[in-house]
């Protein structure tokens, strides 16, 4: 492992230099406090990190994921979500922002009320797609909103790309290109194939929970059969006919070559204590864990995973459905936390959610329609716990409302939600910029939910 | 082929579950002028490779018999005999499961390949999955209506697709009610029946292409208050109720009949709605007369052929079509050549029997096998016995593809992804091949070949073991079985190598080894038309591959390599290296065919290559690696390096790299109005407050005790002013209230850059930056909870945010 802390020694050795040189005048001398603090600002990107994506397929109705419970936000709730209102006995006791006003979670999350409650876990309020800070007025003037708002396609992709340009990948698969990560490790869904993952870096891969990676039929007798075997694969890998289609085949089974190397080269390691919930959920963040423990013994660096929940698309029975789905989210989040703490890497691994949009505080009956911004949960050793951003104004056609439905329009960015992920993880404000193209646009890129 | 009948009254031949067949043979007329088929396409006998070619894009793969069919009879006989084909059942009473065995099994093994192939199409653009209308009741109906529609009328099959309880459990429009005090119609089918199922989010010209406004930007195809509209329009809809039950507004699940009006017929919104292109709903109007406009609209709209028409085309026999071929569909779909609009099996007919898709010239031609595809065609090919998948269902699941059960309404890959490496190029399919997907499949692969699931599954290799005594024999039966005679030269001799490196008396190993290697190569993943794959076999001797140092011990290094698959076998290979990068100071013939190689060597580090050597002839040299003797090894440079000057304050961020030896310290390269090298310890960013004015470039390079690495790529950044620096953050900065008054103050920010204004920034139930000149703001605001920070302007630009304070207004 790379540790790269200055020394003191350092610091004095290049200030005598520069003297030297003549160049401290004309300024291109560092000054202590800057040097020093910069310095030990970029010595964490010589460890290891990993990021753990959540991704909620649908729409995850955040207007009952945690509930404003002081009485005039509560009775607002209560009369526009008529038939969806959580009561007393679907709420988890409160739970308070740094202002002391009080929320409630969704009975169906106790887990995630004990990592709040550890101060292992961060609500992030009204955050969503924006290409800049917008009010009701300017939307409703047609003023630069995000494109196809409410349609799950448009939607999926600009979460995931924190941009409506999405030639650019995704926003996971940028913060990656600032380290340079692009083994086949690096960006790993375990789900489905994610925009998230994307970049100009490198392949994102997707890791079946459970299935064996190594090329079948290698091993044969006699050995040097096996080996001919096996050169005769690369060496089919290498024949094209000049076609592209067949080039990106033949490189996909390449790099899926690489990480089964990768992965053998890495040895055995035993098995996880903790007990992950059988749901699909636990089973792709038993499969994270173990890819994070294999990624971090092969020394320093930065990954990226991808697990996805779906069912989330309430438009009916959301009573029947929706507990269940938060269930499975909350037990699986704390599984995630106690297996990072067990291997030792609770402050270095973080587990956050996204989904493409909220849902319509007003139902539709027994469901609720598409929306806008949503209500995210963080959690991990290094998420400063606590609520943050601002509930919406439950007030339909209200300052926060897109139209007429409890639409709320986002006032925390994806690109600031993400820009505070990545400054954690390591990117410079420059390489934030890069990531996120439009984070200049907003007051800060740091939300304060990470340590 | 026999003159092709002209009946007189195509329109009555029409029926549910049986094609217009002579609608179509009129179309094939008209498109014989239309379309300017020439040669193959009309003639009678077709030759192998295009009748292959053709098979692959209409069935889920080509077998011996079909392709000695459509060689006597020619494609667009075929294509009638299809039509023709009774459609392969869904029986009663099966279960989820069951459905989905049966589903599995018709394309496998259903006499009604086309069909069962366009269901596969039109099941991946109008959408159920089986992980919400899981029950054999609703996927029996489904699976019926996409097969008794698939050679039928589009808009007819819209109408279906709205009418069926499965759908309308799926989409949620069983229930859609007009607006409450409380509620507003549900958006759901709506939305998707426009943006999925029939037009698309852009409005498109009919070769596919997006048409433009005046700004050179893509225009909508319809906004969010279409979608309220549509939503208005598709309300009052329930389940029938179940025979001998009453009839309700919502009445139980029932997946034997189509969706009916509820009982109170005001549950349907008879406000006039808005549609597309101009078109309104007159009111009063019931749920199936506003239903059948809705679909009017749509079915007019000009993106409906050009939508469907590249979606098809993408399924069945390309990644990229060209704008030409798009527009040939379109007009195929616009007129079938009876005036009949959305005809499909005229569709499916222009699609197949284009140009493009029989004698394909494009390099780009062609599309990754589905897993579905690759996996069934493989079979087919060999003349397996495919039975029940029940044992084998999850190995679909885990590639991503498990029948009738895609992710999302999106189906299983979103039809205009594009390939990661080649972001000009289509390659929808490419979503389900990652590299440990492409794994995972060449594993099933190797697990169906070696019998892992029994007669599920059963492939005989009596036919490969009988011949595997000879390589090029037994190689030559997979090229006429599982490749159809396509196999390329270069892929004919890798595989003749590979059974020749096992002993001829495992003749089941060699069989194994060759059907394996055949089924995972790129030419069998991916279809490309042509006569063949591609490639000639080199007559030189070839390049070794893979060198590496597989180890030093003092002054004596192990070499190995790969030896080349392709041409003259070496019979020794040639060591040559030097003390710089394609340097030949020495060369030493190995004197041995064996790919490796022990050499002493001096102190230093050199750069070593290696070349074969056959028949007096040495080939071109082999990857070239560092081989260092007792020396350091120099750091390769930084990468990554970005920076920006945002008023004179530099930011610079690179990656070190440890790819070569390990670096010690870096060198920061300065060039512009002066020239500088600055020594820096191993950081990875570098900060400067104020930087002199003027356009400098920077490069960095790394250092250890071997010496320095090149430099790194650069980076040019202007600074416009002297010495002028950002403000720092205001100190001191609270927010109180009285009443619904509100009053934020700060402090002037400590030391740096003086600020001459600042701006306070406000969330939450406002939003909006307000600057100030002073230290100090007071307004009344209504009731509310807001965010508050501050940050110092200066000429230079903007300083840090304060922390947020919040407030609420009670």
């Amino acid at each position: 492992m790379h540790t790269h802390k200055p020394a003191r020694r350092h610091f004095l050795k290049l200030s005598s230099r520069l003297a030297t040189l003549g160049l401290a005048g004309m300024g291109f001398g560092p000054t202590r406090r800057w040097f020093v603090a910069d310095a030990e600002a970029r010595a964490v990107a010589t460890d290891y990190k990993a990021l753990v994506c959540i991704y909620l397929f649908g729409g995850n109705d955040c207007n009952n994921l945690i509930v404003p419970v002081d009485n005039a936000r509560y009775t607002q709730y209560q009369t526009i979500r008529a038939g969806l209102t959580l009561g007393a006995g679907n709420l988890l006791p409160p739970i308070g922002d740094s202002a002391g006003n009080p929320y409630a979670l969704h009975s169906s999350m106790p887990e995630v009320n004990a990592l709040f409650n550890a101060g292992r876990a961060a609500i992030v309020l009204n955050t969503g797609q924006l290409e800049r800070p917008l009010t009701r007025a300017e939307y409703q003037a047609g003023l630069l909103a995000p494109s196809n708002l409410f349609s799950h396609s448009d939607q999926q992709l600009q979460a995931q790309t924190a941009t409506s340009n999405q030639t650019i990948g995704g926003w996971g698969g940028r913060l990656l290109d600032a380290f340079g990560a692009t083994d086949s490790l690096a960006a790993v869904s375990v789900s489905s194939p994610a925009a998230f993952l994307q970049s100009g870096g490198g392949a994102p891969n997707v890791i079946p929970p459970g299935a064996s990676l190594g090329l079948s039929g290698m091993s044969i007798s006699p050995a040097s059969a096996g080996t001919a075997r096996r050169a005769a694969v690369n060496a089919m890998l290498a024949l094209d006919g000049g076609h592209p289609l067949r080039t990106a085949a033949n490189d996909a089974f390449a790099d899926g070559l690489q990480l089964a190397d990768t992965l053998a080269n890495s040895g055995s390691v035993s098995n996880l204590t903790t007990v992950f919930p059988g749901t699909g959920l636990g089973t792709q963040l038993r499969e994270v864990v173990k890819l994070i423990r294999l990624r971090s013994q092969l020394g320093p660096g930065r990954q990226v995973f991808f697990c996805s929940m779906g069912g989330f698309d309430t438009h009916t029975g959301q009573t029947g459905s929706h507990g269940g789905l938060l269930a499975e989210l909350s037990g699986g989040l704390a599984a995630f936390y106690l297996a990072t703490a067990e291997v030792g890497l609770a402050g270095q691994c973080t587990a956050f959610t996204q989904s493409e949009f909220g849902r319509t505080l007003q139902p539709n009956g027994s469901g609720s329609d598409h929306a806008w911004g949503g209500h995210q949960i963080v959690v991990g050793g290094a998420v400063r716990g606590g609520i943050y951003g601002s509930m919406p104004q439950f007030v339909l056609s209200g300052p926060d409302d897109a139209n007429n439905r409890g639409v709320w329009i986002p006032k925390i960015a994806t690109s600031q939600f993400g820009a505070t992920l990545g400054r954690w993880f390591g990117a410079s404000p420059v390489e934030l910029a890069t990531a996120f193209p439009n984070l200049s646009l907003f007051p800060t890129a740091d939300v304060g939910f990470m340590l | 082929m026999n003159a092709p009948e002209i009946p007189t009254h195509f329109a009555a031949s029409r029926r549910p579950g049986r094609t217009a067949r002579g609608a179509w043979v009129l179309a094939l007329l008209t498109a014989t002028v239309q379309f300017s088929y020439v040669g193959p396409v009309l003639a009678q006998g077709t030759d192998a490779t295009t009748a292959v070619h053709f098979l692959e894009q209409a069935t889920f793969g080509p077998t011996a018999l079909d392709v000695a069919t459509v060689q006597g009879i020619g494609p667009s006989a075929w294509l009638q005999q299809q039509f023709d084909t009774p459609e392969s059942p869904v029986p009663d009473g099966l279960d989820g499961n069951a459905v989905r065995a049966q589903v599995y099994l018709n394309m496998a093994n259903g006499p009604d390949q086309l069909r069962q192939r366009a269901i596969f199409a039109l099941s991946q653009t109008i959408v159920v999955s089986a992980n919400k209308v899981t029950n054999g009741p609703e996927l029996i109906s489904w699976t019926r209506l996409l097969s008794r529609n698939a050679f039928g009328n589009y808009r007819t099959l819209l109408r279906d697709v709205s009418m069926s309880p499965t759908m309308g459990k799926y989409l949620d429009n069983v229930f859609n009610r007009k607006a409450t005090t409380t509620t507003s119609p549900n958006e759901n089918y709506a939305r998707e029946l426009l943006q999925l199922f029939s037009l698309g989010v852009w409005q498109l010209n009919n070769d596919g292409s997006q048409k433009l406004d005046g700004a050179g930007n893509p225009i909508p195809s319809y906004s969010q208050a279409t979608i309220a509209n549509f939503a208005r329009a598709l309300t009052g809809w329930t389940y029938a109720p179940l025979p001998g039950a009453t009839h309700g507004n919502s009445n139980p699940e029932n997946f034997a009949a189509e969706l009916v009006p509820t009982a109170t017929a005001s549950r349907h919104d008879t406000d006039p709605k808005t549609l597309l292109n101009g078109v309104t709903t007159p009111a009063g109007l019931a749920a199936p007369a506003d239903l059948a406009l809705v679909l009017d609209n749509i079915f007019a709209h000009p993106n409906m052929p050009p939508f469907v028409a590249t979606r098809l085309i993408r399924s069945l026999v390309t990644s990229n079509p060209s704008p030409a071929y798009v527009s040939r569909v379109s007009a195929a779909f616009i007129n079938n050549g009876a005036g009949v609009r959305g005809d499909l099996a005229t569709v499916f007919a222009a699609v197949l029997l284009d140009p493009e898709a029989l004698s394909p010239d494009a390099n780009l031609h062609g599309r990754l096998k589905d897993p579905v595809l690759h996996i069934i065609g493989l079979g087919r090919a060999l003349n397996a016995q495919l039975a029940d998948p029940a044992s084998f269902q999850y190995v679909f699941t885990n590639l991503s593809q498990r029948v009738l059960t895609p992710a999302t309404v999106f189906s299983f890959y979103s039809p205009t992804a594009k390939i990661i490496s080649q972001p000009t190029l289509f390659g929808p399919e490419f979503q389900l091949y990652p590299p440990a997907l492409a794994i995972q499949r060449a594993n099933f692969i190797y697990g169906i070949l070696t019998g892992q699931f029994g007669s599920a599954f059963a492939v005989d290799m009596t036919p490969f073991r009988v011949v595997a005594g000879t390589a090029a024999t037994l190689v030559d039966k997979v090229n006429t079985t599982l490749m159809m005679g396509r196999m390329s030269a270069p892929l004919r001799q890798i595989l003749i190598n590979a059974t020749n490196a096992i002993p001829a008396s495992d003749p089941n190993q060699r069989a194994l080894g060759a059907v394996y290697l055949a089924a995972i190569s790129s030419e069998y993943s991916v279809y490309t038309g042509g006569t063949s794959a591609g490639g000639v076999i080199p007559t030189t001797v070839q390049a070794p591959t893979g060198l590496y140092v597989a180890a030093v011990n003092g002054n004596t290094a192990l070499l190995r390599w790969t030896p080349p698959q392709l041409g003259p076998a070496p019979e020794d290979y040639v060591l040559e290296g030097g003390v710089q990068t394609n340097q030949t100071i020495a060369a030493m013939g190995t004197g041995s065919a064996a790919p490796s190689f022990t050499i002493t060597a001096p102190n230093g580090s050199f750069y070593v290559r290696m070349r074969s050597r056959a028949g007096g002839q040495q080939s071109l040299p082999s990857n070239e690696v560092r081989l260092y003797i007792n020396a350091p090894i120099r750091p390769n440079p930084p990468t990554n390096i970005q920076g920006a000057i945002k008023g004179s304050a530099l930011s610079l961020a690179w990656r070190n790299s440890y790819t070569g030896g390990t670096p010690d310290s870096l060198m920061l390269d300065v060039t512009g109005a002066a020239t500088a090298s600055l020594p820096f310890p191993l950081i990875e960013s570098w900060n400067l407050p104020a930087t002199p004015q003027g356009t400098w470039t920077f490069r960095l390079r790394a250092l250890n005790a071997a010496g320095a690495s090149t430099q790194s790529s650069s980076i040019t950044l202007t600074s416009p002013t002297a010495n002028c620096a950002l403000p720092r953050v205001p100190t001191n900065f609270l927010v109180t209230r009285s009443g619904n008054v509100i009053t934020a103050s700060w402090d002037t920010p400590s030391g740096g850059t003086p600020a001459s204004g600042y701006t306070l920034s406000v969330g939450g139930s406002y939003n909006g930056a307000i600057p100030i000149a002073g230290l100090g703001f007071t307004a009344a605001a209504p009731p509310g909870t807001y965010n508050f920070s501050v940050y110092a302007v200066s000429p230079c630009g903007v300083g840090p945010v304060t922390a947020f304070q919040t407030i609420t207004v009670p």
